[in-house]
C-alpha cells in the first residue's frame, strides 16, 4: 500500500471483503426486520380511518369503506379511494411525484409521504383501541 | 504541515467532485426503479469514503459541510440542506467510528456509512413532518442501502487500487512534443 506511506495518520483501507463486513451487513438486516416487525399493523381488517395532515397539522380523518369510492381534494393535492378502499395520492405539486408513484396503501400503519410538501396521509385501524366498537350480534 | 496547498487544493477538488455526482445522480433517478422518497445511489459518498481513508477525518467532514452547504445554495431550499446535513453527518460519523475497525474493509464501512445516511434522512424527515410516518420507509431504505453501500465500496476500492498501481508502477511519462 505504497498510497498510503506518506499519509501516516491514516487508516489504510482493506479493499476486498472482509468476514467482519458481514457483520455489518447482518446487523443492518435485522435492524430493518426489527424495525419492519415493530410497525406491522396491529390487526387486519375491520374499520380503516384515513389521517391527511400538512405541516404536522390534521386537515382531515375521515373512514375508509369499501365500495364507496371518492376523491378529496386539499389544495393541490388529491387522495383517491378507490373501489376496494385502497387510498393513494392521484395528484401533487411536486416535481419528484414520488407520493403519487408510491401507490395506494390498504393497510393500518401504512402511509404515503411528500417531503417537499410535507404531506402526509396514514391509514389506521379504528378498531383496537376500545372506543368507537361496533358490536355485531348475529 | 508540508503539504498544506496539496491537501487544500485536494480538498476543493473533492468538494467539486462530489457536488458533480451529486448532481449527475439527479439525472439518473433511482428513485424511478423504487418509487419511495429518498432512494438515491449516494455517488457523493465515493468521494466521503476517499477522503476519509486518504486525507483523514477532519478534511472529510469539511468536504462534507461544503457539499451540503453549497448543494443546498444550487437547489435553492433550507430543508434539502437539512436533509444532507442529517444524512451526511450520520454517515460520516459511522464511517469515522468504523473505518478504524481493523477486520472491516471498505464494502462493511461503505455500507455501515450507507445505512447512517438513510437513518438521517428519515430522522430529517420525521423532523420537517412534525410526523412519525416516515419511519415506515426506514426498512426499506435499510436494505436499499446494503447495495448502494457496497457499490460505492466497490467504486472506491478500484478507485484506491488504481491509485496503488500508479504510485508503484508510477505516471507513464508524457510523450516529448
Amino acid at each position: 500500500m505504497n498510497t498510503f506511506s506518506s499519509q501516516k495518520n491514516n487508516a489504510v483501507p482493506r479493499l476486498r471483503p472482509a468476514p467482519l463486513d458481514a457483520v455489518v451487513v447482518l446487523a443492518v438486516l435485522v435492524l430493518a426486520a426489527a424495525l419492519f416487525a415493530a410497525m406491522l399493523p396491529k390487526q387486519s381488517g375491520g374499520a380503516l380511518a384515513c389521517t391527511v395532515s400538512r405541516d404536522g397539522q390534521v386537515l382531515d380523518t375521515f373512514p375508509v369503506e369499501e365500495n364507496s369510492p371518492g376523491e378529496r381534494v386539499y389544495g393541490a393535492y388529491t387522495v383517491s379511494v378507490a373501489q376496494d378502499g385502497a387510498v393513494s395520492v392521484t395528484a401533487a405539486p411536486c416535481a419528484g411525484q414520488d407520493c403519487v408513484r408510491t401507490g395506494a396503501v390498504r393497510r393500518a400503519g401504512q402511509n404515503i409521504v411528500c417531503l417537499p410538501g410535507r404531506f402526509v396521509v396514514e391509514l389506521s385501524g379504528t378498531d383496537g383501541d376500545g372506543s368507537g366498537v361496533d358490536i355485531v350480534v348475529r | 504541515m508540508k503539504n498544506n496547498v496539496h491537501q487544500l487544493t485536494l480538498c476543493a477538488i473533492l468538494t467539486a467532485l462530489a457536488l458533480a455526482l451529486s448532481y449527475l445522480e439527479n439525472l439518473f433517478p433511482a428513485a424511478l426503479l423504487l418509487p419511495l422518497p429518498g432512494v438515491k445511489l449516494g455517488l457523493a459518498n465515493i468521494v466521503t469514503v476517499f477522503a476519509l481513508y486518504y486525507l483523514g477525518a477532519v478534511p472529510a467532514l469539511s468536504i462534507l459541510t461544503a457539499r451540503c452547504l453549497l448543494g443546498a445554495m444550487f437547489v435553492g431550499n433550507f430543508s434539502a440542506l437539512l436533509f444532507s446535513l442529517f444524512g451526511g453527518f450520520l454517515a460520516m460519523g459511522v464511517m469515522i467510528l468504523f473505518h478504524r475497525v481493523r477486520g472491516l474493509s471498505i464494502y462493511g464501512v461503505s455500507i455501515a456509512g450507507a445505512a447512517g445516511h438513510n437513518t438521517g434522512q428519515v430522522a430529517a424527515a420525521m423532523v420537517t413532518l412534525g410526523s412519525a410516518a416516515p419511519l415506515a420507509y426506514l426498512p426499506v431504505l435499510l436494505i436499499v442501502s446494503l447495495f448502494t453501500g457496497a457499490l460505492t465500496g466497490l467504486i472506491a476500492a478500484l478507485l484506491f487500487s488504481a491509485m496503488d498501481k500508479i504510485q508503484t508502477r508510477g505516471v507513464p511519462p508524457r510523450p516529448a512534443p
